[in-house]
């Protein structure tokens, strides 16, 4: 094992990680962005000519109710990013202390007192 | 020709990285999401009951369903409220890029443990939902507004929790 092996098993395990995380993101924002919409419309086509046109109270509850899924969809992203960003830093980690566990037991250092995997966990 | 200090230290650093992992959002809890979807179904059922609309007369025998399901969510968000908080995730959350938005100040897990708001938003629409069928029924466009409160609260939730399996 080289410097070179260490890099390539880096790239693809940063490329497996990031491709996952942003197929999951961009799935649940479009989804999202989708169901609010609607429920946007569905609120002002009721509140012109169905139910809601003499239901103060309610029309405002249906408002502050979209505005909270906004703001917990915006959280979820921030989520989902830390997710993936933690997902990528452990694939890195991951195969640099392959690396070096490689290049330590190939310079005669016992295996057996190095772990499989990184070691520290923050 | 690189100094060996700067060999050595670039080494270090290199070994450091590789001995550590993080973890920037709560573990995997498989009781919370098989929880989600079990009620998730018990309330889609009730949405597909109420759909053509309910007078308020026939609130009496819809009573028991919304107790068991703001009973059910209730549960489930105190569950997903109860359980540990990776402290390097508290940390990220209180960044200034994020700290607006995920209310850092009051709530240090608003945006690394996302799921006990949009239960909360689930409860809300429901305890409302209750109370509109009692006092004066559900039009079929007004379930049609309560689902669409629903609808992105429980996608929410089941996404982030099984984004968590890794």
């Amino acid at each position: 094992m080289d410097s070179q092996d260490i890099l390539g098993n880096m790239v693809a395990a940063l490329k497996g990680e990031l491709g996952q995380g942003y197929s999951t993101i961009s799935n649940f924002i479009q989804n999202q962005g989708n169901l609010l919409a609607r429920q946007a419309e569905n609120i002002a086509t009721s509140r012109a000519t169905g139910s809601l046109k003499d239901d103060d109270e309610l029309f405002a509850f249906f408002l502050q109710g979209l505005q909270q899924n906004a703001e917990n969809a915006a959280r979820s992203v921030v989520m989902l990013s830390a997710l993936t960003i933690e997902q990528a830093w452990n694939a890195i980690a991951g195969a640099l202390w392959g690396g070096v566990r490689a290049i330590l037991t190939g310079a005669g250092f016992p295996a057996n007192r190095l772990p499989e995997t990184p070691p520290f966990n923050l | 020709m690189v100094p060996a200090i700067l060999k050595r230290t670039v080494l270090l650093w290199a070994f450091v990285l590789a001995a550590c992992t993080v973890q920037l959002a709560p573990a995997y809890d498989p009781a919370l999401v098989q929880g989600l979807d079990q009620t998730n179904t018990q309330a889609l059922t009730l949405f597909a009951e109420l759909e053509t609309g309910s007078p308020a007369s026939d609130f009496p025998s819809y009573a028991p369903r919304y107790a068991a399901l703001i009973g059910q969510f209730e549960s489930l968000r105190q569950q997903a409220m109860a359980r540990q908080i990776p402290p390097l995730a508290k940390r990220l959350s209180g960044l200034k890029l994020v700290g607006k938005l995920c209310k850092s100040e009051t709530d240090p897990a608003a945006c690394v443990n996302t799921s006990p708001a949009s239960l909360a938003q689930i409860l809300s629409t429901f305890r409302r939902m209750r109370d509109t069928h009692r006092s004066a029924g559900l039009q079929p466009d007004i379930v049609v507004l309560f689902r669409g409160n629903y609808d992105p609260a429980i996608a929410q939730a089941l996404t982030v929790e099984n984004a968590l399996k890794r």
